[in-house]
């Protein structure tokens, strides 16, 4: 298993007092999968996504990744995250280096690999997000779309397992989504990755995914494939339908 | 990061791009370290000519240069004007209740000259480097790995913060408001800076963890070159034209050179 979450709790601060909370939430993501986390603003997604990744710590449960306890190793916290990517929804959260080609190899320099072989990863990173020939710019001059890829390709040099990715296609149009998507799904199967992902375009989610966990205020309603989540009646009552807006909308005109 | 930094673009051309960083990063302080110790106004006159030759034939943007100076010299003036109200004693004029002294009027020319001069080289200098030059320099000079680090993030959000400033201004002149005024425009944006600097505090918090993901342990690590020959070549001339200017009468030569357009 590439994700292993087993009755998880979380409480920011630890408050009783605080309305939002992670509650006994459970899921497991195979390897080579892609799984797809989805809800309503302040679900709690990307709360999930930072419990995984160790930036927060939980109350309770365990998470395992590639078969390592992430809540009981918190001095390995740099070996567990070696096998992890995990692309902010703001790449200007990740993106600080002079040029993309330096902020690309920030991350094989940390693992101490040679000049030589950093430089393979970074060229070999930018290729495959189509952002070779831009990399001796400042990555404030790229598009938004641009500054995803560059984000992308950063966590690409370390070679991951898994990719966790906040809201990947947010701020993208429909075909730059399609571009997107393309890149990960490639890597995913030349480099044999597992994705995790959250979003809130459905029509992706039903797509591409292949296992979905609907999440409404920190609790799991629904986790399956995404063409038996998304018609359930709950799901859609939460996360509204394409039918049941358009009808309203046609009512409101 | 094109106007708000006074680097060069990484693809911008500049013969100086040559030389190391270093070189081009140590250049400026030997250039201005003599006229700082010594009442020369001449030799600062001279520096700023030599500096304006060097940016002109290495095209060094120099417009790019004067327009960075331009935000700044206000406080220069500020910081120099009320001197010669107050050094003395020998009076220069009386106007009023105030009374301008010539060695205050001397005093204040000498350091608005050094000032505007040692910006201006400086300036100069810098824009012959790029970002990533000026980080490899940070970090060759073994300045601890965490003022490297903070800097950094520093200087990413200074572009970033003067953009979404910048936002901000033009969403509320969209909604009526108008800012015609250089004080009206100082409100906004004073206003605007709480708002900003709280945005970017969280912001920067989301950085860190992104480093941390990365591996980050407190040192960056970036690719450096190595210095040639060439470059302690440039440095050791350098030293010796300014031992050079210290020596010979510049006073003469100015003098010689205005009396032959004076004529």
């Amino acid at each position: 298993m590439a994700i292993e979450v087993e009755k998880l709790n979380f409480k920011y601060n630890g408050k009783d007092n605080m309305d939002f909370s992670i509650t006994d939430l459970s899921f497991k993501t195979e390897e080579n999968s892609i799984y797809a986390l989805t809800g309503n603003n302040g679900a709690g997604k990307t709360t999930i996504l930072r419990l995984l990744v160790g930036l927060l710590k939980p109350l309770s449960g365990n998470i395992k990744i590639y078969g390592e306890d992430l809540t009981r190793n918190k001095h390995h916290l740099w070996r567990i995250r070696q096998k992890i990517g995990f692309l902010f929804q703001n790449p200007d959260d990740q993106l600080f280096a002079p040029t993309i080609q330096e902020d690309v190899g920030f991350a094989a320099r940390n693992l101490k690999l040679d000049e030589g072989e950093v430089q393979k990863r970074v060229e070999w990173a930018l290729k495959a997000v189509n952002l070779l020939e831009y990399k001796s710019q400042s990555p404030f001059n790229l598009s938004w779309g641009q500054k995803k890829r560059a984000a992308l390709a950063g966590l690409l040099v370390m070679k991951p397992k898994l990719l966790i990715l906040d809201e990947p296609f947010a701020n993208l149009d429909f075909i730059s989504i399609y571009n997107h998507l393309k890149i990960i799904e490639e890597l995913r199967k030349t480099e044999k990755m597992t994705i995790l992902f959250t979003s809130h375009n459905l029509f992706f989610v039903e797509n591409w995914a292949t296992k979905v966990l609907v999440i409404d205020r920190g609790r799991g309603i629904f986790e399956g494939a995404p063409s038996e989540g998304l018609i359930k009646s709950e799901v859609r009552k939460l996360l509204g339908s394409y039918e049941e807006i358009k009808e309203l909308i046609d009512q409101n005109k | 990061m094109e106007t708000t930094l006074p680097f060069r673009h990484e693809e911008e051309k500049c013969y100086l791009k040559n030389n190391h960083p270093i070189t081009n990063f140590t250049i400026p302080f030997i250039l201005v370290l003599p006229f700082l110790i010594l009442n020369d106004i001449y030799l600062i006159y001279t520096i700023i000519i030599i500096t304006l030759m060097i940016g002109l034939s290495c095209k060094i943007n120099i417009l790019r240069v004067l327009s960075r100076i331009k935000s700044i010299i206000l406080f220069v003036i500020l910081m120099t004007i009320f001197i010669p109200f107050y050094v003395g004693p020998s009076v220069a004029f009386q106007l009023g209740v105030f009374t301008l002294y010539q060695e205050g009027i001397y005093f204040a020319f000498l350091l608005f000259s050094r000032m505007f001069g040692s910006i201006f080289v400086f300036l100069t200098f810098f824009s012959s480097l790029t970002y990533s030059e000026f980080i490899e320099i940070l970090t060759k000079l073994r300045l601890p790995s965490m003022f490297i680090g903070s800097f950094i993030i520093m200087l990413h959000y200074i572009p970033i913060l003067a953009y979404s400033n910048r936002k901000i201004l033009i969403a509320q002149e969209l909604r009526g408001k108008k800012i015609t005024t250089y004080r009206e425009k100082f409100k906004a944006h004073a206003y605007i800076m709480g708002k900003s600097i709280v945005e970017n505090i969280e912001r920067g918090e989301k950085l860190y963890e992104s480093l941390k993901m990365r591996g980050f342990s407190g040192k960056i690590t970036l690719a450096t070159r190595r210095i040639k020959f060439i470059d302690v070549i440039i440095v050791v001339l350098i030293i010796l034209m300014m031992m050079f200017l210290v020596i010979i009468d510049l006073e003469a030569i100015f003098n010689g050179v205005v009396g032959l357009f004076w004529q």
